[in-house]
């Protein structure tokens, strides 16, 4: 009794220190993990309790207190003052169509030709594909003179020939500049292709047996099936739209056309209102995290349950 | 009418030749199997029918159709895949159903059709069901049912039993052999499994490189192997083969092989004279070596090399003279390995291939 009782002492004992061993192994990586974390979240939290914080914490000596002192909510909603009273509801509005017009351009562009490059067999298939590899190793500074000329160039057609300024379409200061350059791009295209090369190729044979010409196999087939890398290659789009700042700088003159980050910019620039411009911030930031935190299943998931004999 | 015709069919990728210049009549209504190893063009071959491939030279005639131009859906054929090629995002209801909604019938017709293709097929409770859901046997019958929904007038099947466990596919064997009985259509079906095509096809075809190396029943094609190749395919255990020549004993005409004269049937000795071959391939069937046999008999005699205890049967290999043979013996017999052993053969049991040319000696 007592010897079994002893045993399973020993058990337990031994069970516990094993758990202490498991942590103390672990402990490093985790310490790690949360100094990285700290570092990344920091200025986040010094924005996010700024701006709570009344313009007068920022007018007293020394810097501001990095604990809310005061929850000053009008910061963002008090009309005649907060956030909401500036243009920044505008500013959201143009980023949120700007960015929703390019992820819709470059789905669709790189889902064909994804698909031309994965599916068909075409002469000089190969090189081409290169060379939309070859623009993923161009930055932006180096396009964005030329792209920008070619804005200024259509703009003033666009104003001045006769029959093409009844359609309005402006190209600096108007939605067509802000998003023209970013509507196809080798990296949705390589993305997908990749992607497109893991479905089985009987799928689409079958699908040819069954009738389905290449677009209907695109969009009942190969879409369904592509829906992780699709999400992936829209949240990576519209991340990347939103966060742009230099190209819509550039092609936008008018506050009206701002988007938000180069709106909030501008009112950083405002001292009397820096609370205010803090809060922006935040309103920009929101939808980014409020998309990624949706759309996260889909960076990590693939759909291939039973499409093969698995 | 549906017979299928490869007239001169041809399919080269670069330089590689898939199919050679294949010509090959099918019946209509026929169960019919094309039969090779892995790499022989005869999946090539069962694609161009499909309308998937385009050969590089020769006609596919489906009826009285030339077909070589028309695209894969009006030819009127169905095709299973060897992984099932399920959708794997639609439901089995949508997966059988998404041909026919390609060719514009009526919502309650694809609601009947695809209702007699799942009773025929019991497969009716797993409508709702994803493939993912499914078991390989399942998925079989899916796969076939979004086949035969379209009522074509051939059905192509491209090893369609390969990926399933034996047991499964012994069943499914019958079933494909009941569903063409009652679909009363045009089968072809593609495998390297030589039980597969020796029980379900009426007829086949061995392909080897591209090319056609005999075409006949099941039977024909096991008893009169037109060369090598097919005589040492069909068959498990294979054929034993030795190297031979031709000799004479007593002024008639024998072979010498693994050190033993064998005596000729007269028709077999004829053609051999006629052939003018002058080094030879014996071939003898596993069944056909025993351990005494009715006079006339050769015996060829040699040491236990292995036992193969198949409970039913044993596989015996003998040693002799550098050469082995396999015989397939009754399981009563007691075998012990390393013991001295003869094994009989009837003469008209003895078949000759052409070493040089690899071809068929004989009736």
């Amino acid at each position: 009794m007592t010897a079994v009782a002893g045993a399973t002492a020993r058990k337990n004992a031994s069970r516990s220190s094993g758990v202490v061993r498991r942590w103390l192994r672990r402990l490093p990586a985790y310490t790690l993990l949360i100094v990285c974390s700290v570092i990344l979240l920091f200025p986040l939290y010094v924005t996010a309790v700024f701006s709570l914080h009344p313009l007068t914490e920022f007018l007293k000596e020394g810097a501001p207190s990095l604990w809310p002192s005061f929850w000053q909510w009008d910061n963002y909603f008090a009309s005649g003052e907060g956030v909401s009273d500036t243009p920044v509801g505008r500013y959201l509005f143009n980023s949120f169509v700007m960015s929703t017009v390019i992820t819709l351009g470059q789905l669709i562009t790189a889902t064909l030709s994804a698909y031309a490059f994965a599916f068909l067999k075409f002469p000089g298939r190969n090189a081409l594909f290169v060379a939309f590899l070859a623009t993923m190793m161009v930055p932006l500074e180096v396009s964005i003179i030329p792209n920008f000329q070619t804005m200024q160039w259509l703009d003033a057609h666009f104003t001045e020939q006769a029959w093409l300024s009844w359609t309005h379409i402006r190209f600096i200061d108007g939605f067509p500049g802000l998003v023209a350059p970013f509507l196809a791009t080798g990296f949705g295209t390589f993305l997908l292709r990749q992607y497109f090369m893991t479905i089985p190729r009987e799928l689409l044979d079958a699908a040819e047996m069954d009738g389905y010409g290449h677009l209907r196999t695109l969009i009942h087939v190969v879409m369904p099936l592509g829906k992780g890398a699709l999400a992936t290659l829209a949240i990576f789009a519209f991340l990347q739209a939103w966060n742009q700042y230099l190209w819509p700088l550039l092609v936008t003159n008018d506050p009206n056309m701002r988007t938000v980050q180069i709106g909030i910019a501008a009112e950083a620039a405002n001292i009397s209102r820096i609370n205010v411009a803090f809060a922006g911030t935040i309103m920009a930031f929101l939808p980014m995290l409020l998309l990624v935190v949706a759309f996260q299943r889909y960076l990590v998931r693939g759909l291939f349950g039973g499409s093969v004999k698995g | 009418m549906a017979r299928v015709f490869f007239e001169g069919i041809t399919k080269r990728f670069g330089d590689v030749y898939a199919v050679r210049d294949l010509t090959l009549e099918v019946q209509d209504e026929e169960f019919f199997v094309l039969l090779g190893p892995s790499g022989c063009g005869k999946t090539t071959a069962l694609r161009i029918v499909a309308g998937l491939e385009e050969p590089s030279e020769g006609d596919i005639h489906i009826g009285d159709r030339v077909v070589t131009e028309v695209p894969a859906k009006d030819r009127d054929l169905a095709m299973v895949f060897q992984n099932y090629a399920l959708y794997p995002h639609m439901s089995v209801y949508d997966n059988i159903a998404f041909g026919l909604r390609m060719r514009k019938h009526s919502k309650d017709e694809i609601d009947r059709l695809v209702r007699d293709a799942v009773a025929t097929l019991g497969i009716a409770e797993l409508l709702k069901r994803k493939p993912g859901q499914l078991s390989g046997g399942q998925r079989q019958r899916v796969a076939l049912g979004r086949a035969i929904v379209r009522r074509p007038q051939v059905f192509l099947m491209d090893e369609p039993l390969s990926n399933l466990d034996s047991k499964m596919r012994v069943q499914m064997r019958s079933e494909l052999i009941r569903l063409h009985r009652e679909l009363g259509a045009t089968f072809i079906y593609v495998t390297h499994d030589q039980v597969e095509a020796m029980t379900m096809g009426a007829r086949l075809a061995v392909l080897n490189e591209g090319r056609l190396q005999q075409v006949g029943t099941p039977q024909d094609v096991y008893d009169r192997p037109e060369n090598l190749f097919v005589a040492a395919f069909i068959g498990s255990p294979a054929m034993n083969l030795l190297d031979a020549e031709p000799a004479q004993v007593d002024g008639k005409a024998c072979v010498r092989a693994g050190g033993v004269d064998v005596a000729l049937p007269d028709a077999l000795a004829k053609q051999l004279e006629a052939s003018g071959a002058s080094s030879l391939v014996m071939g003898v069937r596993p069944e056909h070596l025993d351990l005494s046999v009715k006079e006339p008999a050769v015996t060829f005699e040699g040491k236990v090399d292995l036992v193969e205890s198949l409970g039913s049967e044993q596989h015996i290999t003998v040693a002799i003279n550098g050469n082995s043979l396999i015989a397939r013996i009754a399981a009563s017999e007691k075998i012990e390995h390393g013991a001295s052993f003869q094994l009989a053969v009837a003469p008209q049991h003895v078949q000759l291939f052409n070493a040089s040319t690899k071809e068929r000696i004989g009736p």
